[in-house]
């Protein structure tokens, strides 16, 4: 009898931690990816995604824990037999070589007959789109090309687990925005299990089912974009994800358990239940497009002056003084000019209360459980 | 002295050494290779007589200068070709870190830094009638040898390359290494990830990426072992009659030996082009990179 549960998950990680010279690059990292998966590595440079993913593929021995695809350890499994796809960041297109026989080189190499090899490269260059470039030389191709080529040249072996290591990084803007479409296109028809590793916070929240937070070597929230979004974890990915990044508001917890309150600016003494953030002093998240902004005054708001306008096409984002901090404010093009006084505001609900001490953040439903 | 431009005067000191060292012998080669000047005439070699293309149709029929041209050039391809063999293999073996790897290539490369004369010396005594060598095929067989190499024919090449390889390989095998490790890691990664096996890596990934490193090596060897003089002039000097005369020592022997300096500038020119030639050709997969 093959469980629902085991016959699910394609990739599975077990307390898996790296050491570098007494350094620890992963801490003790556990990650489960279902079939068919997108999964997205983010975190900044040095996070430890790339080592990560540098073990999972088996280039890198990790220290301890262990790595099991469809439920198999695979720990000490060479790289050549573990039917990973990798896509490097350069893409590594085997420049001396056509299109052809880089898309051959897999199927070659696992001594797949020749019929059949022509088949499926035939097969993979009409889904993406290289019919016309099968003789060009590796060397010869743009970016696009190179990450379809890419692309095509693991894809043609079936591999269990697609891994891509920062793929779009050096690209600039406006390819990589195509590019995302494109990638996240062929990865739903093609059902591949993805793992994809970014530091790059559109990249992971537009193609991604769900998102790993990494840094300093650890996983510090796996969930949907939305929950990482909305209801972040912690302050370290509150403030990673979101551009203008979230507002920190500072404010005061009295009180403990249902007689909490929380004080801030513009709130005095609100019940704000947290049962776990300990009287005293402690941040309030909040992103830009949760605060009210109007030209009088309303109820509950304050006087801010406007310092700057960031310019973003369809808004505009204000940076006011609020109290000692500085807040950012998501308006309609036009509302302020530097130097305006503008009114502001926000719902303490859409705030989220972090503890200055741990950066940990505990949401209205989670806070019965956390406590 | 001012009238001269400032840019001018930068580069006047070098471009006087150059047509002292470079231009001057040159058109002196170019007048000499057209008389039958020899120093033994006592004649000042200005005074020499014009003598048109005869030397170069002596050349043409001299088989001592043609069977040394051709016996350079076998030595050429198959130094190289040895070099080239043990250079890839040895570098594929240094590509990976390992203990006391530094240590052992400084060894590697050791017989570079040695005197060619002093390293054909080496190959002398080993190959000596009463050497280690013929010592060692007597212990193994356990019938006396005492083969004189340097005096065969056709064997006393064989020492006369050997020195040739052994100190030249570690400059082949520096190039080569250095090209291992600057080719591109995410190309090989990608091939290892896509199962291939060590061997395919090699002949269908690494080895194309090498070619501009090992056609830079080769050509450098080429020349420099087209000139081939210090072992054959230590081992044999071109004896038994001429058997192991490469152009070097056809040319020292008949420069310094028959004193025929006319005749022997004009086998000077033609080498010269027959390098140039040989060098052109092989430096082809060079200029598609440039």
């Amino acid at each position: 009898m093959k469980g629902a549960d085991t016959g699910d998950v394609k990739l599975e990680l077990r307390s898996l931690r790296k050491v570098f010279d007494g350094v620890e690059a992963v801490k003790e990292s556990n990650l489960i990816l279902k079939r068919g998966e997108f999964l997205s590595l983010l975190g900044p440079s040095g996070c430890g995604k790339s080592t990560t993913l540098a073990m999972i593929a088996g280039f890198l021995e990790p220290t301890s824990g262990e790595i099991l695809i469809d439920g198999k350890p695979v720990t000490h499994v060479p790289v050549q037999k573990r039917r990973i796809g990798l896509v490097f960041q350069d893409y590594a297109i085997f420049t001396k070589m056509s299109v052809r026989k880089n898309l051959l080189f897999g199927l070659e190499a696992q001594k797949v007959p020749r019929a059949e090899r022509e088949k499926t490269v035939d097969e993979f260059a009409e889904k993406l789109d290289l019919k016309g470039l099968m003789k060009a030389r590796g060397g010869e191709l743009n970016m696009s090309e190179m990450q379809r080529v890419a692309l095509a040249r693991v894809l043609v072996t079936k591999p269990e687990l697609l891994l891509l290591d920062e793929p779009m990084s050096n690209l600039d803007a406006a390819l990589r925005a195509s590019l995302r479409g494109e990638l996240k296109r062929i990865q739903k028809d093609l059902g591949q299990t993805v793992l994809y590793v970014t530091h790059d916070q559109i990249e992971a929240m537009s193609m991604s089912d769900r998102i790993a937070v990494m840094n300093f070597g650890e996983n510090l929230q796996i969930a949907s974009p939305d929950d990482i979004y909305h209801r972040p974890k912690n302050r370290f990915v509150a403030e990673f994800i979101g551009d203008p990044p979230i507002n920190m508001i500072s404010c005061t917890v009295t009180g403990s358990g249902r007689s909490q309150r929380v004080s801030t600016e513009v709130h005095k003494d609100i019940p704000f239940e947290t049962k776990v953030v300990s009287p005293g002093d402690h941040v309030l998240g909040i992103r830009a497009h949760h605060i009210v902004a109007a030209h009088e005054a309303f109820h509950g708001s304050i006087a801010a002056v406007v310092k700057l306008v960031e310019n973003f096409g369809s808004e505009h984002v204000l940076h006011v003084t609020y109290g000692q901090d500085l807040l950012t404010v998501m308006v309609q093009p036009g509302f302020a000019r530097e130097g305006d006084e503008v009114h502001v505001s926000f719902d303490l609900k859409d705030a989220h209360l972090v503890d200055r001490n741990s950066g940990a953040i505990y949401h209205p439903d989670e806070r019965e459980a956390a406590a | 002295m001012n009238r001269i431009p400032f840019n001018i005067r930068l580069v006047l000191p070098a471009q006087l050494t150059i047509m002292a060292i470079v231009v001057v012998p040159t058109v002196i080669l170019l007048w000499l290779a057209h008389t039958d000047w020899q120093p033994t005439q006592n004649i000042p070699w200005f005074d020499a007589e014009f003598y048109w293309f005869w030397n170069f149709y002596d050349l043409w029929y001299d088989e001592r200068f043609i069977n040394s041209v051709f016996r350079t050039l076998f030595v050429v391809a198959t130094c190289i070709a040895v070099e080239l063999f043990l250079a890839l293999g040895l570098a594929l073996l240094f590509l990976d870190e390992w203990p006391w790897r530094k240590v052992a290539v400084s060894i590697i490369i050791l017989p570079m830094m040695i005197i060619p004369v002093d390293a054909a010396n080496a190959f002398f005594m080993l190959f000596n009638e009463r050497g280690p060598i013929n010592h060692l095929i007597t212990v193994i067989t356990g019938e006396v040898f005492e083969f004189s190499w340097l005096s065969h024919p056709t064997w006393a090449m064989v020492p006369i390359m050997l020195a040739e390889i052994w100190q030249w390989t570690p400059l082949m095998f520096l190039l080569v290494l250095t090209g291992l490790m600057n080719l591109p890691e995410n190309q090989i990664r990608a091939a290892v990830g896509l199962g291939a096996s060590p061997a395919r890596i090699f002949f269908r990934v690494m080895l194309p990426l090498l070619v501009p490193v090992i056609s830079i090596a080769v050509v450098i060897r080429a020349i420099e072992t087209f000139k081939i003089f210090d072992p054959v002039y230590i081992l044999t000097r071109g004896q038994p009659g001429g058997a192991t005369e490469t152009i070097s020592m056809y040319m020292y022997n008949g420069a310094f030996v028959y004193f025929r300096m006319g005749y022997i500038a004009a086998a000077a020119l033609l080498v010269l082009f027959v390098v140039v030639s040989v060098c052109l050709v092989l430096a082809k997969p060079l200029r598609k990179h440039g």
